[in-house]
């Protein structure tokens, strides 16, 4: 499909190896795997990867290993996108994260590897320097942030929807709405959340950003 | 008659008022009537009424107030019927009788105060001679004396003449006249000893009433000294009534010794247990208190520390009886003997002092023991709540953990196996792909099978110990499981007790299995009151409960059901795990 390099870190033997034969099935090059974070380390010496998917819990302390390590590889490897892939959908990892490490960069529950096209689209994005939360920590975000008010029904689901990682065709497609439509609650949204697109920046990456900012 | 003290308390009183009215009311008569020699008789009874009633209070001195109640009575009727109304009939006689009635009455005090009656073979015969002297001779004399009416004027202070009265008579009184010699020197000697011999804290109260019993003999004496002089016609009629006021006055002087001795006794007491109290239970200064307050510096202190006597300086004693030396046991609040008082005999002179003392110490000694055993008590409670707490926490964690790295990873592996179907190009790859998935997914059932089972395993709800006991024994090989009593004896287990014993045997089966010692052999018994599951292995021995490990909180939640758990593994094993418990979770205090 896409020819995208991943390496995969993740401490459970079964799950590493049903996400492996998912991803070569669905077309995407497993590279590296490893059971912790240091094997994987080495591995990304050896090996060129464009996607590095962590667990966040991971020995030897099994708190937050995934989010130190993907900080330390974002160090070493600057072009290397970072996707985690937890048991848990906790909002406040997702901030941590998102605050070091401003793009490139996902967040998915495990759950996902239910519907392999969301997967691939996620895995997708963060390789195209964009930002993929999951639906669960983004509602649970979206709950939380009292500064969407201003937003309409309809502008928070398509935020919601940016900041899942999708495209504005893909939210066109999800939603029933044509593209031209999206663009025009994009920059509704965008320009509620006070950003003004630069050709530099990725307006979306920094409209959800701006989003997980907003937070009490 | 009083011996009851119950019937003292309620009697005691007015027997002494009665007897002052009666002795002390027709006094100002009989002295318009007869004569001055009255005042002192009076005098005298009102003291002994007073030492009387104070001693009342003392419920071990109630025989000794009665007594003195006694002897007050009967000076009254010596003097109410010997000298105003002696003109009718035989009450003379009665009078005659009675007054010397006083004697023994009041030497029993004497002889046994400050201790409740007369101590040593000496004193106790004492005693009854002089019951045998002031009753025998005087009895005879009176049954065989005669009053002539037409007489009466010269019976006036003449009967105690050798020469007035028939023979008998005159024979019998002068018997009891040679008696009295007999008795006040034999009395003297009695109380010169005791005067010699006291020491310690007794001697000040010892000599009081030592002096005393001198004094009351050389009155009785001396009123023989005067009648003989009397009847050489040494003196006259008025120096003997002097001396027979000397008497009295001795008599009162007495008294008031033995009284203020009594008060002296009382100021005393509370003072005992202040100082004993204020010494707080502290080894070296209870000795001391109890030496000060038994006015004993030999007295020393023995404390029972499970089963070894130690001194009060700690170091190991043993304590013998030896001559002149008393041992006493002091109990603690469950009977058990917990000090040994090594005290010099005289104590014994003062029993009721020396009760006090000791029950004092015994007092002092227990609350500080459990001062001591609370605050160990309270601190153990403290960590073995904060070690269930941690457990509990610990347990959470470990919960989720096996949550997380168990099911839930089985259960995502099905999940993505499921997605591979999604992308098989045909039936047959996607029928493949469904049966890993159904083989993961049967996986996954058996972590949480494994999981629950942990938690709370279904056997024990069931089969209750013995069945929960049974099916983890079935899970390994080389473990062995013995029922010792019948299956339904364990029905009476509170589910509490029976699943806290169920994971104390895990407990120690996992340990055993965790180091290698198979075989292992699992002994469950209830006798309807108390659970036993004993858990041996044969393995190197050693174990140790370390802090916060298995042991040490198996041991804590025993403990808090009211059981506890003995571990005996010497080196080179076998190793032997006792779990017991009541059948019912207790709340009794168990230190863990």
């Amino acid at each position: 499909m896409s020819g995208l390099r991943v390496a995969l870190a993740d401490d459970s033997g079964i799950f590493r190896a049903g996400l492996a034969a998912l991803l070569t099935a669905a077309g995407v090059h497993v590279v590296a795997s490893a059971g912790d974070v240091r094997t994987l380390q080495k591995q990304l010496e050896e090996h060129s990867v464009d996607v590095a998917i962590l667990d966040i819990r991971m020995p030897p302390t099994y708190t937050d290993e995934g989010i130190r390590a993907a900080i330390a590889l974002r160090k070493r490897h600057s072009d290397l996108s970072i996707l985690m892939l937890s048991t848990y959908a906790e909002a406040a990892w997702a901030r941590e994260l998102i605050a070091v490490i401003p793009s490139s960069v996902g967040y998915l529950l495990k759950d996902r590897v239910s519907t392999v096209d969301r997967l691939i689209e996620a895995i997708e994005e963060v390789a195209d320097g964009g930002i993929a939360l999951d639906p669960t920590v983004v509602a649970s975000l979206m709950r939380s942030n009292t500064a969407l008010s201003r937003l309409t029904t309809r502008e928070r689901e398509v935020l919601a929807h940016i900041a899942e990682g999708r495209s504005n065709l893909a939210i066109a497609r999800q939603l029933h709405l044509s593209v031209r439509t999206v663009e025009v609650h994009v920059a509704a949204v965008l320009r509620a959340l006070d950003i003004h697109p630069s050709p530099d920046e990725n307006s979306r990456v920094l409209a959800t950003r701006a989003f997980l900012k907003h937070q009490p | 008659m009083i011996a009851n003290n119950g019937m003292a308390r309620k009697w005691g009183p007015w027997l002494l008022v009665a007897a002052a009215v009666v002795g002390v009311v027709p006094a100002p008569f009989t002295v318009a009537v007869g004569g001055w020699w009255v005042v002192p008789n009076v005098v005298f009874q009102l003291v002994v009424y007073a030492a009387g009633f104070a001693l009342l209070r003392v419920p071990e001195h109630r025989w000794n107030a009665t007594h003195l109640v006694l002897a007050g009575v009967a000076s009254a009727t010596g003097y109410l019927l010997s000298e105003p109304i002696a003109d009718i009939g035989y009450w003379f006689q009665v009078g005659f009788v009675a007054q010397w009635l006083v004697a023994p009455l009041f030497l029993r005090v004497l002889l046994s105060y400050p201790a409740p009656g007369p101590r040593g073979r000496s004193a106790t015969v004492l005693l009854r001679v002089t019951w045998v002297w002031a009753v025998v001779p005087w009895l005879v004399s009176a049954a065989l004396f005669s009053p002539d009416p037409h007489a009466q004027a010269q019976y006036h202070n003449l009967w105690m003449t050798l020469v007035d009265f028939e023979p008998g008579a005159s024979i019998a009184a002068s018997i009891g006249s040679a008696g009295s010699m007999v008795v006040g020197i034999w009395t003297v000697h009695v109380m010169w000893r005791r005067w010699r011999l006291a020491k310690g804290s007794l001697a000040p109260r010892s000599r009081l009433v030592a002096a005393a019993g001198i004094l009351l003999a050389v009155g009785l004496g001396s009123r023989e000294v005067a009648r003989v002089l009397v009847d050489t016609k040494r003196i006259d009629w008025e120096g003997r009534a002097w001396i027979e006021t000397g008497h009295a006055a001795l008599a009162i002087v007495a008294v008031l010794l033995t009284v203020g001795s009594v008060y002296w006794s009382f100021a005393q007491r509370p003072r005992v247990v202040e100082i004993m109290v204020a010494t707080a239970g502290d080894a070296l200064g209870v000795e001391a208190a109890l030496r000060r307050v038994l006015g004993d510096p030999t007295a020393r202190l023995y404390y029972d520390l499970a089963g070894t006597l130690l001194d009060a300086r700690g170091a190991p004693a043993s304590p013998a009886s030896a001559r002149g030396r008393v041992l006493r046991v002091l109990d603690n609040e469950q009977g058990q003997a917990s000090a040994l008082a090594d005290l010099d005999e005289v104590v014994l002179e003062d029993p009721i002092q020396t009760a006090i003392a000791l029950s004092a110490t015994q007092l002092v000694l227990q609350a500080a023991r459990l001062a001591v055993e609370r605050d160990a008590y309270a601190k153990d409670l403290a960590e073995s709540r904060k070690r269930i707490v941690t457990d509990g926490v610990t347990q959470r964690i470990e919960l989720e953990r096996a949550l997380h790295d168990g099911v839930q990873q089985h259960l995502l592996a099905v999940s993505t196996t499921l997605s591979l179907a999604q992308l098989a190009y045909n039936l047959t790859e996607s029928t493949d792909v469904i049966d890993q998935a159904q083989s993961q997914l049967k996986e996954a059932l058996a972590e949480l099978r494994r999981l629950a089972r942990g938690i709370h395993p279904v056997a024990l709800g069931h089969g209750g110990l013995p069945g929960g006991l049974r099916a983890m024994v079935d899970r390994w090989d080389d473990c062995e499981f013995v029922l010792e009593s019948t299956e339904p004896s364990f029905a009476c287990l509170d589910e509490t007790v029976r699943t806290t014993c169920y994971f104390a045997a895990a407990e120690a089966l996992s340990n055993a299995i965790k180091y290698g010692s198979r075989p292992v052999k699992i002994t469950a018994a209830c006798d309807g009151h108390q659970v036993t599951v004993t858990v041996v292995d044969e393995g190197a021995g050693g174990a140790r409960p370390v802090p916060g490990g298995g042991l040490a909180g198996l041991r804590d939640r025993l403990a808090a059901v009211g059981g506890g758990v003995t571990i005996t593994s010497p080196e080179g094993g076998p190793t032997m795990i006792v779990i017991r418990s009541s059948v019912h979770a207790s709340t009794a205090l168990g230190v863990p």
